[in-house]
């Protein structure tokens, strides 16, 4: 049996981020890939294989909670274009999940929910992880 | 008038370390650090009473006094390591806390010391960084005093 990764620790740009538990997610930027049939014939079809480089790109998301202190980080985050470096680390006792994405922005025009249990949705585009 | 400071100080690492740097990672070769000011007081106050709380209680001749007036930060921290006043991993956790306050490190003279980037770094580089940061920055212009009184 397993253990799921479930408490990965996030940083950006050096420092720690405390994000909502389960909220994390990203991709790993392999893109997409397609599979075609050429026909020769007789019935005959042959498999054409296409890597969609246009979608080699990751995407991470968390949420935040709306503090000041939080507000004011995304808002630094946008603001920095993709000059942004997040990195994420999980572990469980049978070992270690890292990922680093270079050049991460923040794409969207992110909602910043003012009330009480709101959160901050944050979804970086990046190069492919690493 | 008070004894001038060092403007800043520039720590050569021993063994890089990975750092973010405008959206990519770069290895880290020196760190840059900046003298305390009064926001930094309770850090600064820590170290200092530390290392003087390690300094041997015997009072011996004025010689050995002018020569602790230039103290390297290698002598500071096996003062503080052989002190059976002081805990070094006190004095260490203090340091992580000054080191990661605003304005008092950068690596590569470009980003902030973090903590994330504090626990990265090599531990004999971190303790060697520290002791560097006390002779300059914390004591010695008490010493300086000390030697004029």
């Amino acid at each position: 049996m397993g253990v799921q990764v479930a408490d990965a620790a996030v940083q950006v740009n050096n420092n720690t981020v405390a994000i909502i538990p389960n909220t994390l997610a990203y991709t790993e930027g392999k893109g997409e890939q397609t599979i075609r049939a050429a026909s020769a014939g007789g019935g005959q079809v042959e498999q054409i294989y296409a890597n969609n480089v246009e979608s080699n790109f990751s995407m991470v998301k968390f949420e935040l909670p709306a503090t000041v202190e939080n507000i004011e980080l995304a808002r630094e985050w946008k603001s920095n274009a993709n000059a942004n470096l997040v990195q994420i680390a999980g572990s469980t006792p049978e070992g270690r999940v890292t990922r680093t994405f270079s050049q991460a922005a923040l794409l969207g025009d992110y909602e910043v929910p003012l009330g009480s249990d709101t959160n901050i949705a944050i979804e970086f585009k990046s190069n492919p992880a690493i | 008038m008070a004894g001038t400071k060092a403007a800043e100080l520039l720590y050569e690492l021993d063994i890089e370390f990975e750092y973010a740097h405008k959206g990519d990672l770069r290895k880290a070769e020196f760190i840059t650090l900046y003298p305390p000011t009064s926001r930094n007081m309770s850090e600064v106050a820590a170290l200092k009473q530390a290392f003087f709380r390690s300094l041997p209680q015997d009072d011996e001749s004025g010689e050995k006094e002018e020569a602790e007036t230039e103290i390297k930060g290698s002598q500071v921290m096996a003062l503080i390591s052989m002190s059976v006043n002081v805990e070094l991993s006190t004095v260490l956790l203090t340091a992580r806390e000054l080191f990661s306050a605003k304005g008092i490190a950068d690596v590569d003279g470009e980003e902030k010391l973090t903590k994330p980037l504090i626990d990265a770094m090599d531990p004999n580089d971190f303790y060697t960084m520290t002791g560097e940061y006390i002779a300059n920055f914390i004591i010695a212009s008490a010493l300086r005093k000390l030697k004029k009184s």
